[in-house]
């Protein structure tokens, strides 16, 4: 074999072996949430505060406190803006600072009879039917499917990596059909394509 | 309740974006729109469900609506109320279209004639509307003129109230195009009252219909079928048609007898002859008429033998609860009345007059105008005697062209002013445009039959910029300074109602109805002098006889905007997107006329082109046009899209053109059947649009039938001697066939259990079995299967090469019988979720597979479009996403969508899926009490809509459940059952009700 | 061997430059003729694309025909692709010498239709995007596809013929681009130099050279009978009256034969005049290879006879309904172009002269092409018209798009096989050279 081959062959040797080791890598990588953020909000909601726990000085406000219909429709929707009122008539700032102009805004928006344009983080395909009343009925924790919103400042898609049996790589926590099998076949949920799919 | 807060409605659909039909907009931020306050009976995702009224046709059927985020998506009959019992016909199912039509009038609109002599309409404010409005009564005091559809109750009051407020008291008519003019005025010839009686179809054993349309539009239609299908359970009941078509009434009786059209009245007082000879019940008054028409003596002229008519005679003599139908308005000549009486005459002598025709409760038609008082209203608008027109549902330039309203409303004399919601032949006229509510967007109220009073509510808050009429009207008085009761439509009603709180328990009902007593009747004194002479035809009595009839799914037209409806085939002649001229194929080939023939046909009413669809379903000698079509255009810019742009077009033609304007002196109706039509053929093809090119089942075992004398010897599935439903086994003609497919069911069936096709541990395997003598053909099934499910309008361009996307089919089979014997059969054929698929088996992408509840599921987003399954089901229940349908459906249409169901795109296919979503809603309850699904918890849509009862859905694990005990009795078959499919559907075969010779 | 009167090559160098010869500079004609099939593909391309915008629609697939110009002409493609392996393999291992001057030439071909019978079930699917669902590999949906569809076994089917053609054609090609590296001294010759692996010609290289094409053509062979049947199962396997029948996989692979070598005369005799190669492409291989064809066409023949008899035998009136809707219904004409041009047409080839006449045989060979092109049409058009159930009856015709995409595949043949011709002898120099060594030592013998 002359000089010149050998070197072709190596070349590619090592790049095959540089693109297995880098997939492997980003697959495995585990964020932490400081490198996350999830998209600006028209209000910047601090879940933390609402959610946190209480030892360490928040609210620790129930989820379904204000995503009541979690468990009881399909939806858990993002609570009406009366709800919001329901706390922030009396309270008219926090104590982070800019807490006041935020709260500010939900009022501007109740005045102006506007409801709020909440971006939407956690986004099924139109092809798949879920139902959030059966989870919750069935005691699945929030925290499982959305990671621990209670901790964040704004609310971001919990990327997070596990190798399964099921496949490869299942996939980041984007609410992937992988993903959802995974806990459905380990707590013996329906496997039927139709359970979801139509 | 209606109160809820429906601001923001269109936003929330965002909230369900999982589900709602923004399917096709993938834009990158999703948004979440809440309420700002939630109403609190709704929880977004969960359905809620309020009782109105239907208020397309004068029926007015009770309905029960199903709104989610404050959108109806679904209506179905309202279980509670009245009549419909939970059933809806295929017109209410798809009546919710006409509300979200996205063609409908944005807003008021005036006229404005261009310099080239077109006419235009412009958008102008509600203030100027009213102001145009308030002049021009203010200018033509005592000289308004409100030409309205049936109206009652509240409403009905009100605008009386308004039109005397604006000194024209009474100036008005209640226009129907069909009035049952003949019928009232024949109730007074035989009975001395103008009132419209019950006919308990369901409580008749023999039932003799003389060209009524009792399943289409006759009187309360659905009503009617659904006591018919009582009438009919296991085989009882016997009906009898008398008339030139065999339409889809006719298709469901026994015997069909077509005399020469216009004797129907020969036959009728003929029958009546022979029955009151048998019985000896011949009031002393009606001796003399009786006696001249015998059997014998009208065989000549109408061309029935006088043995055929005394059977029949001797069958109406020996029943028990004999009934017979009034004419409907297909032989409705200018003997009219005549023949309406000569047929309660019938009813008369054969005893039915207070068993089976019970005056009390009578239907609430008695205010309905004759066809007399809108000839005299064009005549009072040419003299300049109406200064305004008020025109409120009702379309006189469509549905009565003979009249020439709108040739008087074109000369200018009379200021129109025109109350659609949707664009349509009269408003095009009108100056003014000052659009309504739909039904589902408004208040009212309704009393179809005395003493039931039912309650309509706005379902949506309205989608565009209308008011409603009444309140309109009322404020219009009040401005000229006139006094009306104060308040708004729903404060009247409320009052009317006798307060808040009975108001609200009527609204949770849907309304109040109480039984009113029946009252008797006896013989009116003039009965005895009636003249049954049958009247001669207009025209060259060589041409075919012209036969114009109502269409079943777009009654009189007013529907024609319901493109589902229009795709839906026809029950009879199953063909799509038009009318057709309907001839037999012998009447064919005499004429020289092929399918697809345009021709050309002419009376002295006027000419239309028409394509020629010869079948069988009628007599020789007819030539028959359904009216409905050739409607304004829908969409005049419609987007280019995959259905291609045939909004724009105009589909078949107005049949109500080619009636002359001739009249029935007594009644003042129409004479439908009055003249000879003169054909010419162009020799131009054209496209028959049709769902099905045979209505021969070449002895397939698809549509099977038992004779009723066979019926008790008939064994269960799987007995002994079992010959697998071929009653024509032994008929040598097609021995051949049936004993290979007899045999061949021996041969390869293995005996199998159909509830064992499902995951051992899986509590369900839901199956469906479907009775085929209760079967109607009506098609109400497919329309809930369309609103339920998702399922697109494809458009005439691509049903014409087969498209069409319904998840059911009704495939209509005619046997070869005797010329009397009515052998039609109706088979719906949907997918058979067997249980060895031979799709299955063939999907390279698991696209489809067998559930552990026994469905055979298929998932269209998994699906990559090889089609073989499509190709490998042999009962051809699987469709195909040729183009991205639903992609095109234009805002607020897509509001109708349902969000249970997703919306398929191109490239995939689908079917029927069990209404799996309704399955999985009913577990969803199941799981909460921790129990498994009861029997009857969860009803599939077209099992819900069916007014006929044929179709039984349950889970065949559950031994007690209906469907399980219904597979078992004898006359249960599964269809192709010898490809060992095991389906999970089986079918009843029809019962043939003949005495075997 | 009478009437055979072209000249004979005189010495291996005069091989060598008869045969590379069509590896020097192109004339303006077969620019022209390039670009004429580029156009046509590009054609192809746009109709593709604008269907996989807007979905199906544009075909004039329909319920109940939901298979039709797409999945025939995969078909038949398939079918062409039997002749190259035929040929090479089979014909090889039983030594049957005068292959050696067409195989190269029927390898090409063999590569090159597969290539494009495989294009079609993507141009055939409704979401070709999503092809990859049918594709066995670890996915986060933790989904397989499902090993019971005759489609996935066409997958591998399909995919494997490819591979080892396209494997047995390049070794096949060793020796040549050799001796064109040697020979071509313009741009090309850097190409060959990479593609002859380095080959100079060693009795070593030979050895293991011929020993590496003897154990392919081994491997190859049975392929040639499992390809077709495989594909014919997509058929044989369905419920479908006129497809669910047993004799499909002999009665495919015989038309695929029959289609395969009418192809290679199709495109051989063409090349033959403009090349003046009658010296290698010589009568009797024209002989031998109208004898193939009456061989196959008989055994194609008398499955079309034996489709009847039982459809008639087996009084199954599914059958018989499809059957007779063949003959007598609305697609009668492609039945009958079917029946006179794969049954009928190549009777005259029971005569030597009209074997030997280079016109008939190229004729002849275009006729069986369309013959069994529409033999693929009738067989999935009949079937699904008429199926079971008599109210799902329907038609279909062919739209624009498909008809255009099916020009375009031929139009893509002709390219790749014109631009081959310049890249590579057509002829395979060595085994010719066999051919020439042996005649010789014939002549020695007299």
């Amino acid at each position: 074999m002359e000089p010149r081959k050998r070197s072709l062959v190596a070349l590619g040797l090592i790049g095959v072996c540089a693109f297995v080791l880098t997939a492997t890598a980003a697959s495995l990588y585990e964020y932490t949430p400081e490198e996350l953020t999830g998209p600006e909000q028209p209000i910047a909601f601090n879940h933390q505060i609402h959610a946190g726990a209480i030892e360490d000085g928040n609210l620790g406000i129930q989820c379904l406190y204000c995503h009541g219909p979690a468990s009881l429709g399909w939806s858990a929707t993002v609570p009406p803006v009366s709800t919001c009122l329901g706390c922030h008539t009396h309270i008219k700032s926090g104590r982070t600072e800019g807490s006041a102009e935020e709260i500010a805004k939900i009022h501007e928006f109740a005045a102006k009879g506007d409801s709020i344009p909440w971006v939407r983080i956690h986004h099924l395909p139109d092809y798949v039917q879920f139902k959030h009343m059966r989870h919750v009925q069935a005691g699945v924790q929030c925290q499982e499917c959305h990671g621990d919103v209670q901790d964040m400042k704004r609310v971001y898609l919990v990327p997070q990596m596990q190798i399964t049996k099921r496949s490869l790589f299942t996939p980041s926590q984007k609410l992937e059909m992988g993903w959802c099998m995974e806990c459905h076949l380990q707590r013996g949920a329906p496997d039927d394509c139709a359970a979801c799919h139509y | 309740m209606p109160e809820i807060d429906r601001r923001d409605f269109l936003k929330i659909v965002g909230m369900t974006a999982g589900a709602a039909a923004t399917v096709a907009c993938k834009e990158p931020i999703h948004h979440i729109i809440p309420y700002l306050n939630q109403p609190e009976e709704v929880v977004p995702g969960i359905a809620t469900y309020y009782n109105t009224t239907c208020r397309i046709c004068p029926a007015a059927c009770s309905v029960r609506v199903k709104t989610r985020e404050g959108r109806p998506i679904k209506v179905d009959g309202n279980p509670d109320g009245p009549l419909a019992r939970g059933h809806l016909c295929v017109r209410g199912e798809l009546g919710l279209m006409r509300t979200y039509d996205h063609t409908r009038f944005k807003g008021p609109m005036k006229r404005v004639d261009n310099a080239d002599g077109s006419v235009a309409h412009v958008p102008v404010t509600w203030e100027e509307g009213m102001t145009l409005l308030v002049e021009s009564l203010r200018a033509n005091a005592g000289k308004v003129f409100f030409l309205g559809g049936h109206q009652t109750g509240t409403c009905d009051a009100l605008i009386d109230q308004a039109l005397a407020a604006l000194g024209s008291a009474g100036q008005r008519l209640r226009f129907e195009p069909y009035a049952y003019e003949a019928l009232r005025s024949a109730d007074e010839l035989v009975f001395g009252t103008r009132a419209v009686p019950q006919f308990k179809i369901g409580e008749a054993d023999v039932l003799v219909a003389f060209g009524t349309d009792f399943l289409e539009t006759w009187l309360s239609p659905l009503a009617n079928q659904i006591s018919f299908s009582d009438a009919r359970r296991d085989g009882g009941g016997y009906a009898i048609f008398v008339g030139p078509r065999l339409g889809l009434s006719a298709a469901n009786t026994d015997q069909w007898l077509a005399p020469t059209p216009g004797t129907e009245v020969l036959v009728a007082i003929a029958l009546a002859s022979e029955v009151a000879r048998r019985k000896g019940t011949a009031p002393d008054a009606l001796r003399a008429v009786l006696a001249k028409y015998t059997a014998a003596s009208v065989a000549e002229r109408t061309g029935i033998a006088a043995a055929q008519l005394e059977k029949i005679a001797e069958r109406i003599a020996n029943a028990s609860a004999p009934l017979a139908l009034p004419p409907g308005v297909e032989v409705q000549g200018t003997n009219a009345a005549r023949f309406a009486a000569a047929v309660q005459i019938l009813n008369v002598v054969s005893g039915a007059v207070g068993k089976t025709l019970v005056f009390g409760p009578d239907h609430n038609l008695g205010e309905l105008a004759r066809f007399q008082d809108l000839s005299e209203l064009a005549g009072k608008m040419r003299g300049g005697e109406v200064g305004v027109l008020l025109v409120h549902d009702a379309n006189p330039a469509l549905t009565a062209p003979q009249v020439g309203i709108a040739d008087a409303i074109a000369s200018g004399k009379v200021f129109t002013v025109s109350f659609a919601s949707a664009p349509d032949e009269t408003s095009k006229l009108a100056n003014l445009i000052l659009p309504d509510h739909t039904a589902y967007e408004s208040w009212g109220d309704v009393e179809p039959v005395l003493g039931v009073k039912l309650l309509q509510q706005p379902m949506l808050r309205p989608l565009f910029d209308t008011r409603a009429t009444v309140e309109l009207l009322l404020d219009a008085a009040r401005t000229l300074g006139a006094t009306v009761p104060e308040g708004n439509l729903r404060e009247q009603l409320r009052a009317a109602w006798g307060g808040q709180s009975s108001f609200d328990a009527a609204l949770a009902r849907g309304g109040s109805w109480q039984n009113v007593g029946a009252t008797s009747v006896g013989l009116a004194a003039g009965a005895g002098a009636i003249d049954f002479e049958p009247t001669a035809l207009a025209g060259n009595s060589a041409d075919p006889v012209l036969v114009v009839y109502p269409s079943h799914q777009l009654y009189d037209g007013r529907l024609a905007r319901v493109q589902a409806l229009q795709e839906i085939p026809d029950p009879v002649t199953k063909t799509m997107w038009g009318s057709y001229a309907e001839i037999h194929p012998e009447t064919a080939t005499a004429l020289g006329v092929e399918l697809g023939d345009v021709l050309v046909v002419s009376t002295e009413g006027g000419e239309v082109e028409i394509t020629a669809y010869p079948h069988t379903a009628i007599r020789p000698g007819v030539i028959a046009i359904q009216v409905g079509h050739g409607t304004v255009p829908r969409d005049l810019d419609a987007p280019l899209s995959g259905q291609g742009t045939w909004g724009r077009e105009v589909f078949g033609v107005n049949a109500f053109q080619l009636i002359p304007g001739k009249l029935d002196p007594e009644s003042g109706a129409l004479a439908w059947l009055s003249t000879h039509a003169t054909v010419k053929n162009t020799k131009v093809r054209a496209n028959v649009i049709r769902a099905q090119i045979t209505f021969d089942q070449e002895d397939r075992g698809f549509g099977k039938a038992v004779a009723l004398s066979a019926l008790p010897s008939l064994k269960p599935w799987g007995a002994e001697g079992d010959e697998g439903g071929h009653e024509k086994k032994g008929d040598p003609e097609h021995a051949a066939a049936a004993a290979w497919q007899g045999d061949a069911e021996h041969l390869l069936i293995k005996q199998y259990d159909p509830a064992a096709d499902a995951g051992e541990t899986s509590p369900y395997r839901w199956g469906m079995s479907i009775d085929q003598d209760a079967c109607t053909g009506c098609n109400a099934c497919i329309a809930a299967c369309i609103t339920e499910n998702n399922i697109p309008v494809v458009g005439p361009t691509n049903v014409r090469i087969g498209r069409e996307m319904h998840w059911m089919r009704i495939e209509r089979y005619v046997e070869v019988t005797d010329e009397n014997e009515v052998d039609v059969r109706h088979t719906p054929m949907l997918c058979q979720h067997c249980g060895a698929a031979p799709c299955e088996s063939v999907c390279p992408a698991l696209a489809t597979y067998h559930s552990m509840e026994g469905l055979n599921v298929m998932v269209p987003n998994r699906c990559i479009g090889t089609r073989f399954c499509a190709n490998n089901c042999p009962y051809k229940a699987r469709r195909f996403n040729h183009w991205s349908y639903n992609w095109y459906v234009p805002e607020p249409e897509n509001l109708s969508l349902n969000p249970d169901v997703m919306v398929r795109a191109k490239g995939v296919m689908e079917k029927c899926t069990f209404c799996v979503q309704r399955i999985n809603g009913a577990k969803d309850v199941a799981k909460r009490e921790n129990r498994i699904v009861r029997d009857g918890e969860v009803q599939v849509a077209c099992a819900e809509a069916c007014p006929s009862h044929a179709i039984t859905f349950g889970n065949l694990r559950d031994p007690e459940s209906a469907v399980s005990k219904v597979r078992t009795i004898p006359r249960a078959y599964r269809i192709l059952e010898h490809l060992y499919t095991r389906p999970a559907v089986s079918y009843l075969m029809s019962v043939r009700r003949v005495e075997e010779a | 061997m009478a009437a055979i009167t072209e000249p004979v090559p005189q010495t291996p160098d005069q091989i060598n430059d008869d045969i590379l010869r069509v590896l020097e500079p192109p004339t303006p004609l077969y620019v022209l003729g390039v670009l004429f099939c580029a156009t046509l593909v590009g054609i192809g391309l746009v109709a593709f694309l604008y269907q996989t915008y807007w979905g199906m629609g544009p075909t004039g697939l329909t319920h109940p025909v939901m298979w039709g110009v797409y999945i025939t002409t995969f078909v038949f493609w398939v079918g062409i692709a039997h002749a190259g392996t035929l040929i090479s393999a089979i014909l090889y291992l039983f030594r049957a010498k005068w292959r050696n001057a067409v195989n190269r030439g029927a390898e090409s071909m063999t590569v090159f239709a597969v290539l494009i019978a495989a294009m079609f079930p993507l141009i055939h699917i409704g979401r070709v995007y999503k092809f990859y669902f049918m594709v066995p590999y670890p996915n986060q949906r933790g989904l397989w596809p499902n090993f019971k569809s005759p489609l996935v076994w066409d997958l591998f089917a399909i995919n494997t013929y490819m591979l080892v053609s396209i494997m047995f054609f390049f070794v096949g090609l060793i020796p040549d681009f050799a001796a064109a590296r040697d020979r071509v001294r313009d741009w090309r010759r850097h190409l060959y130099r990479v593609l002859a692996l380095g080959w100079r010609g060693s009795s070593e290289q030979w050895r293991h050279w011929s020993r590496t094409v003897l154990h392919l053509s081994g491997l190859s062979t049975p392929l040639v009978l499992s390809v077709h049947s495989v594909v014919s199962w997509d058929f044989a396997t369905s419920l479908v009256p006129g497809w669910h029948t047993t004799i499909f996989a002999p009665y495919f692979v015989a038309g695929a034969i029959f289609s395969g070598i009418a192809m290679v005369i199709t495109v051989l005799v063409p090349v033959r005049k403009a090349f003046g190669l009658e010296a290698y492409l010589r009568k009797e291989h024209f002989d031998n290879m109208g004898k193939l064809i009456l061989l196959t066409s008989s055994i194609v023949g008398y499955a079309y006879g034996m489709e009847y008899f039982m459809a008639w035998y087996s009084a199954n009136p599914y059958e018989q309904m499809s059957f007779w809707f063949r003959g007598f219904g609305y697609h009668w004409t492609s039945t009958w172009i079917m029946i006179s041009c794969n049954v009928l047409s190549p009777l005259p080839l029971w005569f030597k002269w009209c074997r030997t006449n280079v016109a008939w045989m190229w004729v002849t060979s275009i006729f069986i092409n369309i013959g069994m092109w529409f033999e693929r049409y009738v067989i999935i058009m009949t079937g699904l018209s008429h199926e079971y159930d008599p109210a799902a009856w329907g038609y279909y015709v062919p739209s624009v798009v498909e008809l255009t995409v099916l020009v375009a595949s031929f139009a893509l043949f002709l390219t790749m096989f014109l631009v081959f011709l310049r890249l590579a002898p057509v002829i395979a120099l060595q085994e010719v050279k066999e051919l020439w060594y042996e005649a010789r030592s014939q002549k020695g013998h007299h």
